[in-house]
């Protein structure tokens, strides 16, 4: 084993997997303590930043305090993470609400012996060793992993796809279906494929359906 | 925001107390205090670490300490 592969192995942590139960937790906020529990009935938003006092975090914070009435009317909470103190994340949120006029909401997680960033894989050796990455984990109602999404420190996020992933989730699961690359709601979504000859022939037969081939319909919901 | 500070309910305590006038869900105390679910969470669990609600069978309601808490903090 090369030393490289030697540190990739030493640098090794659990990565969380979509489709399992989010890893449960228990953790201070700038809320109090919650744990991921709490959030059983509702979707979450649980995302990590570098660090409190950041050019590009901080226009992160404020992009997120703009979406977050979009997300509440969807059933969707949001919660924050950096490995910083209660105290700095306080101190941070007030200066946004007095230099930008933006109020935080949301809690966020102070996560400062890395517990909650190791039990997610948030923290990326290769980008640093001592911060969170830009990491977004979407856990649905019943606290099973939806999706992730993995940003560097250099880039900060896009709310509309954060948005527009919350809505693409919830018409999936209310109307089973799929969405196709770049859907917005109101698009047409995807129907299963068929999974017998006979439900084939049906599906292409079937009319206010539009039919590629069998196997890749799409209708107005 | 907290429930309790040093010794005495916040407002926020006191609304929750109230609502635990008789056994409810967190989803009922949810409809009556206008509060985010997981912010009902949060403040229950305060309330019962502190003695004043307990839960069984889903159900929360006040405790004999958090009956005289409540009837205090009205005085």
């Amino acid at each position: 084993m090369s030393e490289q592969q030697a540190q990739g192995a030493q640098d090794a942590v659990t990565m969380p997997r979509l489709g399992m139960p989010a890893p449960q937790f228990e953790a201070p906020t700038t809320q109090g303590n919650i744990r991921l529990a709490d959030f059983n009935g509702s979707w979450l938003i649980l995302f990590s930043h570098p660090a409190d006092f950041t050019p590009v975090c901080t226009t992160e914070f404020i992009a997120f305090a703009e979406i977050h009435d979009q997300l509440r009317e969807m059933n969707c909470e949001l919660m924050g993470l950096s490995i910083d103190s209660t105290y700095s994340h306080i101190a941070w949120v007030r200066n946004i609400e007095e230099k930008m006029g933006v109020g935080i909401e949301f809690p966020v997680i102070a996560d400062l012996n890395k517990d909650v960033a190791s039990l997610y894989g948030m923290i990326m050796p290769g980008e640093s060793k001592t911060e969170t990455s830009r990491c977004v984990f979407v856990i649905d109602p019943d606290q099973v992993l939806r999706a992730m999404i993995y940003y560097p420190l250099t880039t900060g996020r896009n709310m509309d796809e954060i948005l527009r992933l919350i809505q693409a989730l919830q018409t999936s699961d209310e109307h089973a279906v799929a969405t196709p690359a770049n859907w917005r709601p109101g698009d047409k979504v995807i129907l299963p494929p068929p999974a017998t000859q006979d439900a084939a022939e049906e599906r292409v037969n079937t009319e206010g359906l539009e039919c590629k081939d069998w196997y890749f319909c799409k209708k107005d919901l | 925001m907290p429930c309790i500070e040093g010794d005495a309910l916040t407002p926020t305590g006191r609304e929750l107390l109230e609502a635990l006038a008789e056994p409810r869900t967190d989803e009922e105390i949810k409809a009556i205090t206008g509060q985010r679910l997981f912010r009902v969470r949060i403040s229950l669990r305060e309330l019962m670490f502190a003695g004043l609600a307990s839960v069984e069978g889903g159900l929360y309601t006040l405790t004999e300490a958090g009956r005289t808490k409540l009837e205090l903090s009205e005085e």
